[in-house]
């Protein structure tokens, strides 16, 4: 690991300060020791990061996950870097409160579902967009209480607040919501946004609502839209069922883009495919069964078992991603 | 005022009953003559080429608050009053009141601070007349009405006041033969009384002390008489400070005046390193410290930073107030420098000392954090959300200073309050983005009181696939006294996925004719 220093610039070894470095070494070298046995990633300062957190996590979607990295299946280890940033967007306003949804989903997911989340916004965003409502949030499954507003009221102060969150270790994650494309948020700040997540190991997820291409250091980036709610297979068709996004993967370092429709399972935090209501509507006749009696064979949305009802990625690909990809075409 | 040699006497002017009359004038105005209350028109007669201004009592309030603000460095006791009671005019009369006690060893006894302050002010061109006394009441009054000069416009010569000074120091012995030839509006009496004792004959305090107290007392109130023991002290009157008194205050008064950045922030540490001494000695961390920056033309500057837990380290304070003062950018203008650097700590709390886990992570890089945030973007920036326990929705959150009282790890989830721990397959009944005020939409519905099909919202026309409601959400009569219209909330969908939620206002038939629709939020 290059990442931490032995010795410091300030630091000329006198006589008298020898056996305090010779000390510090040993430390480093001993953390480094244990950073390779339990793969926990170094501060620059050399000392072991606090939270044991991993480098990079898994989707838990074998179809992404093989789209965010060519040699998932070899390593064995998570696909999507943690200490890094990464952009979702949005096409307007009105899609704002998915790709939110979508973002806070993949920080919870990459950072754990503890930790204080920041979310830096400027001001009159709030009147655009609207503000993120404690009860809304909960039924997400994220605590309104880990969630800070930081608002700003240009983009200046708004990179200043990112880079100094993004340096400070000990936070869960960070989510940056911008509009358009601010000319001091060019290449320059992603890269030093995504240093900083770097070194600190902590997300740095962009939001950028209604923003054209623009070249980024992101390690990912996401285009979101919702998906028509979710329904289930024995409840009426006119409701408004559960969240469903359009997801697509632009850009993706060492990985392919793609296109997913994407349901978010709160209870796990973890993401799943969503196959829609029309294929769980045709398994459910083809299987001949009464509605409201959840049998073994039964798709996975049922509303009554909602433990037993997630099943592998294989057999949720198996039954609908057709549907997912024609949408999000 | 001072009298400017070359130029016409200046007259302040304001309307007073229909008609303008004067409200202040300068020395040389008074010269021709003319006092306050006279009918500009009469002014002009007697003095045509006088310079008149229209009042402007909002910068009469600034100018005072300033002068009070720069009088911090005598002591932290400083009130500013008013007294547009007392006179017939209804102008506002400002005055400083300063609790100098246990101050003036710092300036090298009452004579020196006296003539200090009045030296300091004069030469920020105020003209300005003092008194030390041992009762606020009897410093008012000989400030106000020395017999050795004449009332309000500053007639005497400057220098002349400057040598009068120490007759102004009024020893608590002397109290009483001081105020005994002064006249009665001396005691900070109204109008009506001032007449009533007129009438019967009563025009100096000291005949008032002669009379028998419980008559004068049963015909003017007990306010004349409360008036008179205060300023004899018999009767204990406090001040009250226009700034809370900080716990703890260090301060470096300069030679040489500092305008750097970089002095500025040295001074600040080491000031902080006195601070966090006595703070170390009480057991106490700091949460609110202020840094009151005295220019040298009397102009004060000051910035506040709050913490989420208490903080002693002198490096924390400085971090703190290098992203404040990076906030202020143009806003800080050092002028000519700064004379006198003050830190000071408004509020304590004792310290304990945790020790990070072994495990959990050190909360402590978290709230530091939040601090800077805060000193930097200001403390009404930095927020989180705490739940209330009412069904309005816009009610059910309410956002808090992130730094005000530390750091709650979890909010209590209240019976109203959806549970983190719901069901997967029930969808979301609140909004994620919710809009602090609801927008008027228009709608199409096919029965007054059912649910929208369409709806043009921000110009763009939705249809609507599937909706859910209504949720009827009522004002809650038992606590508010202007009860709202009943609202209808919809969970509703659009052919492309969006998920809205609108509210219909008011009970279609018994509370309005015409309901109004309103997007309230926007589901994820």
């Amino acid at each position: 690991m290059a990442g931490f220093a032995i010795s410091k610039p300030g630091q000329k070894s006198g006589p008298g300060l020898q056996p305090g470095i010779d000390r510090r070494q040993l430390v480093s070298a001993l953390n480094e020791k244990i950073e390779r046995i339990e793969h926990r990633p170094l501060r620059i300062d050399g000392t072991l990061q606090q939270d044991a957190r991993p480098r990079a996590v898994s989707l838990g979607i074998a179809e992404i996950d093989a789209a965010l990295c060519h040699d998932a299946g070899q390593s064995g280890s998570g696909t999507l870097a943690v200490g890094a940033l990464h952009e979702v967007r949005a096409e307007t306003a009105l899609d704002l409160p998915a790709s939110a949804g979508f973002a806070l989903a993949l920080g919870g997911l990459l950072a754990g579902t503890s930790g204080t989340i920041f979310w830096i916004a400027e001001k009159q965003a709030r009147t655009e967009a609207g503000e993120f409502y404690g009860p809304g949030l909960a039924g997400l499954g994220i605590d309104p209480a880990r969630l800070i507003r930081v608002f700003t009221k240009n983009s200046n102060e708004t990179l200043w607040a990112a880079g100094e969150i993004a340096a400070c270790p000990g936070t869960g994650f960070c989510l940056l919501e911008l509009r358009g494309n601010p000319a001091s948020a060019g290449l320059a700040f992603s890269r030093r946004l995504a240093l900083r997540a770097q070194s600190a190991n902590m997300p740095v997820l962009l939001l950028r609502q209604s923003g054209g291409e623009e070249a980024s250091a992101a390690a990912t980036r996401w285009r979101v839209s919702p998906a028509p709610s979710i329904k289930q297979a024995d409840e009426p068709a006119r409701l408004v069922g559960a969240p469903a996004w359009h997801a697509a993967l632009e850009k993706s370092r060492g990985g392919r883009p793609g296109a997913w429709t994407l349901e978010w399972k709160r209870d796990e935090c973890l993401f799943a495919l969503y196959r829609g209501t029309a294929a769980i509507r045709k398994a459910r006749s083809s299987a001949g069964k009464p509605s409201g009696h959840p049998g073994p064979d039964r798709p996975a949305l049922s509303g009554n078992q909602p433990a037993q009802a997630f099943d592998g990625p294989d057999r949720t690909r198996a039954l609908g991603s057709g549907v997912a990809l024609e949408r999000a075409s | 005022m001072n009298a400017r040699p070359e130029t016409p006497p200046i007259v302040i002017s304001g309307q007073r009953n229909n008609a303008m009359r004067l409200t202040a004038l300068d020395e040389a105005a008074t010269r021709f003559g003319l006092f306050r209350g006279q009918a500009l028109t009469d002014a002009r007669a007697i003095c045509p080429p006088i310079e008149v201004l229209t009042e402007d009592p909002d910068a009469d309030c600034l100018l005072a608050e300033a002068i009070a603000d720069w009088c911090d460095r005598y002591t932290p006791l400083v009130a500013v009053e008013t007294s547009s009671a007392l006179n017939t005019l209804n102008i506002n009369e400002y005055g400083l009141m300063l609790d100098i006690t246990g101050c003036t060893g710092l300036f090298g006894g009452e004579k020196s601070l006296l003539g200090d302050l009045l030296a300091r002010l004069f030469h920020q061109g105020f003209c300005a007349t003092a008194a030390i006394a041992a009762t606020p009441g009897a410093a008012w009054a000989i400030a106000r009405y020395d017999p050795a000069k004449r009332r309000g416009s500053g007639t005497t010569d400057q220098a002349d006041r400057i040598d009068r000074t120490g007759d102004f120091i009024i020893s608590p012995a002397a109290t009483k033969a001081a105020l005994s030839p002064l006249p009665l509006a001396a005691l900070r009496l109204d109008a009506e009384t001032l007449s009533g004792l007129a009438r019967v004959g009563l025009r100096l305090v000291g005949q008032l002390m002669a009379r028998p107290r419980a008559p004068l007392a049963r015909r003017f109130g007990k306010l004349l008489m409360l008036r008179l023991d205060q300023a004899l002290g018999a009767v204990e009157e406090t001040i009250s400070p226009r700034l809370p008194v900080p716990e703890l205050t260090a301060e470096r008064r300069l030679a040489e005046p500092v305008g750097r950045m970089e002095d500025i922030e040295f001074l600040i540490e080491r000031l902080a390193g006195h601070l966090c001494e006595s703070l170390e000695k009480r057991g106490q961390g700091a949460r609110v410290i202020d840094l009151a920056l005295f220019r040298t033309d009397g102009k004060v500057m000051r910035a506040g930073v709050g913490t989420s837990r208490p903080v002693r380290e002198a490096s924390a304070f400085l971090l703190l107030f290098r992203e404040r003062l990076a906030a202020l950018q143009e806003d800080f203008d050092p002028g000519l420098g700064f004379e006198t650097v003050r830190l000071s700590v408004s509020e304590a709390q004792i310290l304990k000392e945790i020790e990070p886990g072994f495990l959990s992570a050190d909360p402590r890089p978290v709230t530091d954090l939040v601090d800077r945030l805060g000193a930097r973007l200001g403390m009404a920036s930095v927020l989180r959300s705490a739940a209330v326990d009412t069904h309005l929705p816009e009610r059910a959150e309410i956002l808090l200073p992130a730094s005000q009282d530390g750091m709650p790890q979890t909010i209590e989830p209240l019976p109203g309050l959806e549970s983190p721990l719901a069901r997967n397959h029930l969808p979301p009944t609140r909004p994620l983005r919710l809009f602090a005020h609801p927008e008027p939409v228009e709608t199409i519905a096919q029965i007054p009181d059912g649910p929208p099909i369409r709806f043009r919202w921000r110009r763009i026309l939705h249809e609507i696939l599937h909706s859910e409601g209504p949720e009827r959400i009522a004002d809650e009569w038992w606590a508010r006294t202007d009860i709202r219209m009943t609202r209808d909330y919809y969970r509703i969908e659009n052919q492309q996925g969006h998920r809205f939620w609108i509210f219909r206002e008011g009970l279609y038939g018994t509370e309005t004719s015409t309901p109004r629709w309103f997007m309230h939020g926007l589901f994820a």
